[in-house]
């Protein structure tokens, strides 16, 4: 049986039927400004504080001081006691690599127990290799090594368009476990932040788009209403 | 199928040849190892009061859940052992029972008669054979990890600075004949980190001199060697080591460069 993985994330892991499956890998992407940083480390935060697992914050694009700083501004959580007993750490790759990266996973995940890994964002991974054909064998490679490891792990992805129906696919969304799409749609006169999972391998997860928010708890899914 | 190991450890040592009476076990000649085979389970008890039990083809859930015939035979065994006069509590040697770590289990000072070097050709073949069956990533990750454990070995706490970690790196691989190697320390040139930048320049490599260039560098066992001393003695996990010179690469010398990432 496999164990399940819950986010914590209010009305989001009803959608997955508790969470996600541990140890696969998850793709979670969205246009610019739609949550995709709070989401992912609402996982970590909520791994760390409630559910007692260790996290793991790649930041590729922004530094960890400029992340932390962001992220205070809007919400409250006490990401300083995690980061200072250990539970929460926020690393980075200095012009991306690789082997760095995967030097750094290996050793938070192997030596100092780490359960939940977040990588932000893939962007930044493709940019930085050569050419599609080397950018798919090391995404290949690092995800089947990931696999073997005792973590799940979200990796975050800019989507150019921002609509439902326009939503192109790419490569990673294929061989990822599961991918959730967040969105911020324009209703009426104003845009809705919205979400949806559009895969989740071994899941009978919930197929509509609902609603969500982002409070200075975090980001609310509201389950009940649907777009 | 897997094989899976558990070492439980009785916790004080024992005279393994008043225990070589016992109906199912045996004393291999020559060691002091007490071999007891159960079927397909084999267990290994040691002088030292440590044993080892391993078994084929059995889920990690199935041990966990007692159901595996290992544990029914440790117990017999271990009561067989408090028979033959060894004090102790079957019931806690196999409550300490844990899957065995393998890349700490395998101490070389077992071996009492064989030099402790093993041949170029077996290391390289060690090295190389498994990319004929495995991902490039995989074997790199695999190396990576090996030479970590050694480097983070290296760091034990005696030395004082990041020089004389440096200076235990080049005589380690000197002594291993894994390389000839010289290190120097300079500023970080893009001045993102306060620490210093280390670069080694090693030749000879034992994993890549005189191999073709294959457009990328290959001693990744030195690279986690030197990753895991500097990370282990910095106790930071910031660190970054990149190989800019091999053999690989078309060079004829090897060259690691060690920076601290900023944080």
């Amino acid at each position: 049986m496999i164990g399940k993985v819950p986010t914590g994330i209010d009305g989001f892991d009803d959608m997955v039927k508790g969470g996600f499956l541990e140890k696969r890998h998850i793709l979670l992407t969205g246009g610019p400004g739609t949550g995709k940083t709070t989401f992912a480390m609402q996982f970590l935060y909520n791994g760390a504080k409630t559910f007692k697992e260790k996290g793991l914050y790649i930041s590729l694009e922004e530094t960890p001081e400029k992340l932390l700083s962001n992220l205070k501004q809007s919400l409250k959580w006490d990401l300083d006691k995690h980061i200072k007993d250990g539970s929460l750490v926020i690393a980075t790759v200095d012009k991306f690599d690789w082997s760095n990266l995967s030097d750094i996973l290996q050793s938070y995940i192997t030596r100092h127990g780490v359960k939940r890994v977040v990588i932000d964002p893939l962007t930044i991974m493709r940019m930085n290799t050569k050419d599609e054909f080397e950018f798919r064998r090391n995404l290949i490679g690092l995800l089947a090594f990931l696999e073997n490891l005792d973590c799940t792990v979200l990796i975050t992805a800019e989507l150019p368009t921002v609509t439902r129906e326009a939503t192109t696919y790419s490569l990673e969304e294929f061989i990822v476990d599961g991918v959730v799409v967040l969105y911020n749609l324009p209703i009426k006169n104003e845009r809705r932040f919205a979400l949806e999972v559009l895969k989740m391998r071994g899941v009978n997860h919930s197929k509509s788009m609902y609603p969500f928010k982002i409070t200075d708890k975090g980001i609310v899914v509201y389950p009940e209403e649907i777009i | 199928m897997d094989t899976l190991a558990y070492t439980y450890d009785i916790g004080k040592p024992l005279n393994i040849k008043k225990l070589a009476g016992l109906k199912y076990a045996e004393l291999p000649q020559g060691t002091e190892v007490l071999k007891a085979q159960f079927g397909e389970v084999t267990i290994l008890v040691f002088p030292s009061g440590e044993m080892r039990a391993f078994s084929k083809g059995k889920t990690f859930e199935d041990l966990e859940r007692g159901l595996m015939p290992a544990s029914v035979r440790i117990i017999q065994l271990l009561e067989d052992i408090k028979k033959s006069g060894v004090k102790l509590d079957p019931t806690k040697v196999i409550e300490s029972g844990k899957r065995i770590q393998w890349s700490s289990a395998a101490p070389a000072g077992v071996r009492k008669t064989m030099e402790s070097t093993v041949g170029l050709d077996i290391l390289r073949q060690m090295t190389y054979a498994p990319l004929d069956i495995m991902s490039e990533f995989q074997v790199e990750r695999m190396l990576v990890q090996a030479g970590e454990n050694i480097g983070r070995s290296l760091a034990d706490g005696s030395l004082k600075s990041a020089d004389k970690l440096s200076e235990a790196i080049v005589a380690y691989l000197k002594a291993n004949k894994l390389c000839v190697s010289s290190f120097k320390k300079r500023k970080d040139p893009s001045k993102n980190s306060s620490y210093d930048q280390f670069v080694f320049t090693m030749s000879e490599s034992a994993f890549a001199a005189g191999i073709p260039p294959v457009g990328k560098p290959m001693c990744h066992f030195i690279r986690g060697l030197i990753r895991g001393a500097f990370a282990k003695f910095l106790e930071l996990e910031n660190v970054s080591v990149k190989e800019t010179q091999c053999w690989g690469l078309g060079d004829t010398e090897c060259e690691f460069v060690m920076t601290v990432l900023p944080k």
